[in-house]
């Protein structure tokens, strides 16, 4: 594609992640023509249009914009993906779900049904996939650089952090779940990008009735190069390394969510030094949202290759539906419990 | 009978989500309230979310719904913490509230930093002259005090309960104390000998929750403290024993930390230094993306290179600033709150709260070591001694 050819897109949801990073990252693209700002409260797009001085349509009604547009970027509540993602693709447009695709399993799939029906593509929004160090890990893994991977441990936690606007991620029928659904899926999808689907898992959590703040388990995997097991832990309430550390033949290998380009090689060999790898070809400032939306761009064009596409969303969701049917509790025994009677 | 509505003013915080959990999980407590958890937003509010209790959003600084919130309710119990005009003018709205609404009993939870950091013998006890040589958390910590005093002289019972530092699970003071301590940097000050005043958090919600039922002792303030002194030395060897270390800690004086404390002000800038820095080129080049700073700028720069190169140098001397180079930091950490704090050497006694309202501790100092170890473990802050087993749920 030529880079004056922008392409048309509406931004559907008006809320933190618009704001704050899916509509910079399309501002900050040659690509992106931005279209269109929706919401269901419509003076929330005209706060936002008006915030990044944009002359675009602000309005509440999708169907209104849906014609003038090449796809849409989807960012609002989780339990309204489906619906709304339902309608854009019927009109054979494309659109890039922010994370998760669905809150449950026959939505994605059914999703996917249309898109393939029109014609037309589901990307997800699972922002890692893009950084050049998830990249290069999975390329080194595919190639078996490190040998067999023995076992690993990822972890991802913060003491509080990301509020939506509406408030929805503390609400179970509007979230889908709590902080494996907002936060965990990041790490469980590049687990995924990076060992396949686990064939088992064990999940327990503290939910006693909303959504869960801690979670933490083991996904098994059965792979042509062995079995092994990687543990998860993911917190809204405690601050965490925000990391992968796989365990391989040749030593530990880190992955860490603060470091886009490189990752760690802590060779057995070599116990005292530190190894660094990153790509050869550097890439430049690592814009993980802006690659994303500007390969949406290229595939609404031109269908290519969707890096996270809706069927890799739609076994996201089914897993962790899974994990949720087989939950059982975290234990807490630091907790006073006296129990009377 | 129906049970006391309590608001929790403040329930997502450290000392407020604990709180709320012991209402939830203890059989003790569970029944004998009707409670809500006041929160200011949800974005820190997921260690209660996820127990289905009820939760509302409140805006301590708008009068007019902290009223229409509060209506109904039998007793408040103030677990807020923020910035100063949360902490007063908030605290003004709740007893302005609670007064309008007939509220019986205000709990509110202050802290010893209203007698200073380095605090008088006397402050043992709860009647000795507040130390007005305070932190400004001190300062603000005192003019609540003042304030729920007066609450309580207008009709609405009160009681004030005065923490030093809180441990146990999710304590800032024992998650940087591990970390600290791992990575080889506590000091300790005169051989870490005075008392941590460390109360555990589940010991102060006990306290808190037994004065909200209390049916005398109002309109007292009230120590919350272990029952015995703890000695920083004993403390992080405690710590130290949970992940099976024996370290060696520095030693530094008291008289050596105080001097830093009060060496380490940083001094104002003077005149001189201020219009320095006006004329510095990274100001001067900052304004300049405003076009008229940036004519002024161009300017002064064709006025000064007319002069002489003699003047130039004179004009460039008088304005130019020193540069200062500061020294590396003291490895000693004598800076670090974990030192700074064990200059205080008086353990604030619980004797009254334990007199006067029937207090008794929940958990004693073993048995809170152990629920704080339980916990670093399952946040991965120490290596865990076992894991539960589990069986795997396979597709």
């Amino acid at each position: 594609m030529q880079s004056t050819d922008k392409v048309r897109l509406a931004f559907i949801g008006c809320g933190a992640i618009t704001r704050m990073e899916q509509l910079p990252a399309a501002l900050r693209s040659p690509l992106v023509d931005v279209a269109a700002l929706v919401d269901a409260q419509a003076e929330s797009a005209v706060a936002l249009a008006r915030m990044y001085g944009l002359s675009v349509r602000a309005t509440s009604n999708l169907a209104d914009v849906l014609d003038d547009v090449q796809g849409c970027v989807l960012a609002t509540p989780n339990d309204t993906h489906y619906p709304i993602a339902k309608q854009i693709l019927e009109r054979g447009k494309p659109v890039l779900i922010e994370k998760p695709i669905t809150t449950r399993y026959d939505h994605a799939l059914e999703l996917c049904e249309i898109a393939e029906k029109h014609g037309t593509f589901i990307s997800v929004g699972y922002r890692f996939r893009f950084f050049p160090s998830a990249r290069l890990l999975k390329k080194l893994l595919d190639e078996n650089y490190f040998g067999r991977v023995l076992s690993f441990h990822c972890e991802m936690g913060s003491a509080g952090g990301w509020t939506p606007v509406s408030g929805y991620n503390m609400d179970r029928a509007r979230s889908g779940g709590g902080v494996m659904v907002i936060n965990g899926t990041h790490f469980l999808d590049l687990a995924m990008f990076w060992f396949g689907e686990p064939v088992s898992h064990v999940y327990q959590d503290d939910d006693y009735g909303n959504v869960e703040a801690n979670c933490k388990g083991v996904w098994s995997y059965d792979t042509p190069r062995g079995q092994f097991d990687g543990s998860f832990f993911f917190s809204k309430t405690i601050k965490l390394s925000n990391r992968f550390l796989i365990e391989t033949e040749r030593g530990r290998v880190e992955w860490s969510a603060a470091d886009a380009e490189r990752i760690r090689v802590f060779d057995r060999n070599r116990p005292d030094v530190k190894f660094e790898l990153s790509s050869a070809r550097r890439p430049g400032v690592v814009d993980s949202f802006r690659d994303q939306i500007e390969e949406f761009c290229m595939n609404t064009v031109r269908p290519g290759t969707v890096t996270s596409d809706g069927p890799n969303g739609a076994r996201s969701i089914r897993l962790i539906e899974d994990m949720y049917r087989g939950a059982t509790r975290l234990d807490e025994s630091w907790q006073p419990r006296r129990v009377i009677g | 009978m129906s049970k006391p509505r309590v608001a929790i003013v403040g329930a997502s915080g450290f000392v407020g989500a604990a709180l709320i959990e012991r209402l939830y999980f203890d059989d003790a407590w569970k029944d004998r309230f009707e409670f809500t958890a006041f929160i200011h937003g949800f974005g820190n509010a997921a260690r209660i979310t996820r127990l289905p209790v009820k939760i509302a959003a409140l805006d301590l600084l708008d009068f007019p719904r902290v009223r229409s919130a509060l209506a109904g309710f039998d007793a408040i119990i103030n677990c807020t913490r923020g910035d100063s005009a949360l902490m007063l003018s908030g605290l003004g709205n709740l007893g302005r509230a609670a007064q309008l609404n007939g509220v019986r009993k205000f709990v509110h939870l202050s802290s010893v930093t209203i007698y200073g950091e380095d605090p008088n013998p006397d402050s043992a006890h709860e009647d000795a002259p507040l130390n007005p040589r305070r932190t400004a958390y001190g300062d603000i910590k005192a003019a609540q005090d003042e304030m729920v005093f007066k609450f309580h002289g207008n009709g609405v019972d009160s009681i004030i309960l005065c923490p030093s530092n809180i441990g146990g699970p999710y304590s800032g003071l024992i998650i940087d104390g591990m970390a600290k301590l791992l990575a080889g940097e506590i000091v300790l000050v005169d051989e870490g000998r005075y008392p941590t005043n460390i109360v555990h958090v589940d010991n102060l919600v006990e306290a808190m929750l037994v004065a909200v039922q209390s049916d005398t002792g109002w309109g007292q303030r009230y120590f919350v403290n272990e029952a015995e002194p703890v000695t920083w030395k004993q403390f992080f060897e405690d710590l130290a024993a949970m992940v099976g270390i024996e370290p060696q800690f520095p030693l530094v004086t008291r008289e050596e930390v105080l001097r830093h404390m009060q060496g380490s002000v940083p001094a104002k800038p003077g005149l001189k230094s201020q219009a320095g820095a006006l004329l510095s080129t990274e100001f001067r080049e900052g304004v300049s993306v405003v076009p008229a700073f940036k004519s002024m700028n161009d300017s002064a720069k064709r006025v000064l290179s007319s002069l002489s190169p003699r003047w130039q140098e004179r004009i460039r001397s008088r304005i130019t600033r020193p540069t200062i180079i500061h020294p590396v930091r003291d490895t000693r950490s004598l800076d670090h709150k974990l030192t700074t704090v064990q200059v205080r050497r008086v353990f604030h006694s619980p004797e009254k709260i334990v007199r006067q309202l029937g207090y008794t501790h929940l958990l004693d100092r073993s048995r809170g070591m152990e629920t704080t170890r339980r916990w670093l473990e399952f946040a991965n802050l120490i290596p865990a001694r076992s894991h539960p087993a589990v069986e795997p749920h396979v597709k």
